[in-house]
């Protein structure tokens, strides 16, 4: 079992809102490690489309994404490489 | 007569009679307590209008995509799904239901009611404005338990100024588009829903009006300017004449680039080339719409980024292939940039990239790939059989001495010979140059170009290298200056050592999309400017009101400052230069 802690930082224009949150979400869904995401001291489930976006996270917003499981790397990676493409949002990069 | 004046959230006019929208904010709910050993059945009910509102979303969403491929409208819709889906959500509506036997409609509210408070106290405003989306999801799971119609319609039958509190995704999807001139509403504000997918529709809009609502009637007439942000109401004769010389006016600008000049053509005849940087895994079928006359920065990343691993050589070629045959219909002299490989920094892919201490003074781009000469190799052999099926450059990314250049160039001559030995064709005299990202690799440029036949200046990097500010941290982000005198001067020697050796450079960094810096570029000696299609008629709308002898007088300009002047500083000098000679820039700039 691995627990990894990751500092991720939003590039994306208007940060953590319906769709970035909803791809992370599905993202993070993927793998069966549990994912947390904390910003400022607030620690959400990762699997929530809800609970991401009550973060209020912002372009540039650093978001501490751990994973607690045994694929817990390669969930960070494919949650990393998501938020360094900037969603894929082809308006916001 | 009355004029109200809110935020100029669409641009475009819009005269015709008001269509009040009332929607229906309240759909009115009671509370009760299930009877006790019912609540599994409760639950069922909860359960059920989960799943029926889930398929109509999914149907909404497979004509969405039917009617505009790829649009953003869709992807509003996905989201709500998920909403709807969400695992905490449902948890606490299913707890309310199950333990405190709360019947469906009332824990549906209270449970969304909580994250909407959540929403409501974010310092944010687009963040705020996505109450908007639980609303939506809210009210679609009311009607499917109460058994309502599937959603309010508004019933126009003839074009109308549709006037409302404010809109949800979904009614405002639904509209007949012919038939609405446009929208004014209290609520909302340039970031809402209604405003994005105003803009989407190119339909004007105006919102933050207060109380519209209540000074109008149905079917009153009214003036609408989404580029002012007004609305007028019972206009006079004095308000019509003005507002049909605006009309008059809009279409002219509007006409503007119907008129066969390819973008990037000054008023002299002259000419900049406006290409445009786009990566795979986007359609790319928009670009010559938007007038692009090439693609100046083919991102070939994306291939590693978007799969996750390297793509074999076949995917490589197939992607490239399909760009160059692409480029093709943009114009004779039209060519696709593909630069190599560039990874590593803010980009990564597992099992390529390794975690380092200082990712961006890194492995990086070039340095990768000579690092690892097989998935070098590959790229080379697969751009170079892409360039047999139409016009392709290949740029190395993070270039930072010969050295490097000295290096690809073995690897390319390998990847010929081993194309020659198969007997593959490919474009034998295909171009290659750097990208000059890299301070030492600016400064030495003069070095550098004996190995290229072309530059391509990133600004992004450059910038951030020769400020050593990172521009995402909000603490250092004020250093990040585009026109700062030390990048100012890397540019300029950077523009004049390639015209003085007699090889095209192009900037493709975001810098290059803004009018006042990537004009500034283009007078310094840049070829050709490339960025994001969607900036591509804003520049080459400024560009046409400016002839050589202005550019040559606007580089005088810029490059004039010697008295300890700050970026920031030249900057704002530059855009009041710019606003000075195109009054309209900032109605050109919506």
């Amino acid at each position: 079992m691995a627990k990894i802690t990751r500092e991720l930082t939003l590039l994306n224009k208007y940060g953590m809102h319906v769709r970035p949150a909803g791809l992370f979400a599905k993202t993070a869904s993927k793998y069966d490690c549990d994912v947390e995401v904390e910003k400022d001291g607030n620690v959400v489930a990762g699997k929530s489309i809800m609970a991401l976006m009550t973060l209020e996270a912002s372009c540039g917003a650093v978001l501490k994404v751990t994973a607690d499981g045994d694929d817990a790397e390669e969930c960070l990676d494919d949650i990393a490489a998501l938020i360094g493409r900037k969603f894929d949002i082809p308006d916001e990069q | 007569m009355l004029t109200i004046a809110g935020l100029a959230t669409a641009r475009g006019l819009a005269e015709g009679p008001v269509y009040l929208y009332r929607g229906d904010d309240d759909i009115p709910v009671s509370e009760y307590v299930v009877p006790q050993g019912r609540e599994g059945d409760e639950f069922m009910r909860y359960k059920k209008a989960v799943g029926d509102v889930g398929r109509d979303l999914e149907s909404l969403i497979a004509v969405l995509n039917e009617r505009n491929k790829g649009g953003e409208d869709a992807k509003v819709f996905e989201g709500h799904l998920m909403i709807l889906e969400d695992p905490i959500l449902k948890k606490e509506i299913g707890k309310l239901i199950v333990e405190q036997r709360v019947n469906a409609e009332a824990a549906v509210k209270k449970g969304i009611g909580k994250f909407r408070k959540q929403f409501e106290r974010m310092n944010d405003e687009y963040f705020r404005e996505r109450v908007r989306d639980l609303d939506d999801v809210e009210r679609r799971l009311l009607r499917a338990l109460l058994g309502f119609a599937k959603s309010s319609r508004l019933e126009l039958t003839e074009p109308c100024v549709i006037v409302a509190d404010d809109l949800t995704p979904s009614e405002t999807v639904q509209l007949p588009r012919h038939l609405v001139l446009g929208f004014a509403t209290n609520g909302g504000s340039t970031t809402s829903h209604v405003a994005l997918l105003a803009r989407a529709m190119g339909i004007p809009c105006v919102t933050g009006l207060g109380f519209v609502t209540q000074k109008v009637k149905p079917g009153m007439r009214v003036l609408l300017d989404g580029t002012a942000g007004t609305i007028t109401v019972n206009p006079d004769e004095q308000a019509l004449a003005d507002f049909a010389e605006l009309v008059r006016r809009q279409h002219e600008s509007e006409a503007e680039l119907k008129d066969g000049l390819k973008a990037g053509t000054l008023k002299d005849g002259g000419q900049v080339r406006i290409f445009a940087n786009i990566h795979p895994g986007v359609a790319f079928g928009a670009l010559k719409d938007m007038g692009a006359g090439g693609v100046g920065l083919y991102r070939s990343e994306y291939l590693w980024l978007n799969g996750g691993k390297e793509p074999d050589e076949e995917t490589q070629f197939e992607a490239y292939k399909a760009v160059a045959e692409y480029v093709k219909g943009l114009g004779d002299d039209a060519y696709v940039t593909i630069r190599a490989l560039d990874i590593g920094g803010d980009k990564t892919v597992r099992g390529i990239t390794v975690k380092e201490a200082n990712p961006f003074l890194g492995n990086r781009s070039i340095r990768y790939l000579l690092s690892d000469r097989e998935v070098f190799r590959r790229q080379l052999r697969a751009i170079l059989r892409a360039s047999a099926f139409g016009r392709i450059q290949i740029m190395y990314p993070m270039v930072s001495c010969v050295e490097e250049m000295r290096e690809a160039a073995v690897e390319m001559a390998e990847a010929r010979r081993e194309l020659d030995e198969q007997g593959i064709a490919y474009d034998r005299d295909i171009p290659v140059g750097a990208m000059i990202e890299v301070p030492a690799a600016a400064i030495n440029a003069k070095a550098i170009a004996k190995y290229c036949k072309f530059f391509s200046i990133g600004t992004n990097d450059l910038i951030q290298y020769t400020m050593a500010a990172d521009r995402s941290n909000e603490e250092v982000a004020h250093l990040y200056q585009p026109l700062n005198p030390a990048v100012l001067k890397l540019m300029q020697h950077v523009l004049e050592t390639a015209n003085a050796a007699g090889i095209p450079v192009s900037v493709c960094g975001e810098s290059a999309s803004d009018p006042v810096i990537g004009i500034l570029w283009a007078s310094m000696g840049a070829d050709m400017l490339s960025m994001s299609a969607t900036y591509i008629p804003l520049m080459a709308k400024v560009l046409r009101r400016l002839t050589r002898r202005d550019l040559d007088e606007y580089k005088a300009f810029a490059l004039g400052f010697d008295n300890g002047e700050t970026g920031d500083e030249i900057l704002d000098a530059c855009r009041k230069w710019m606003e000075r000679k195109v009054p309209e820039l900032d109605k050109l700039l919506i």
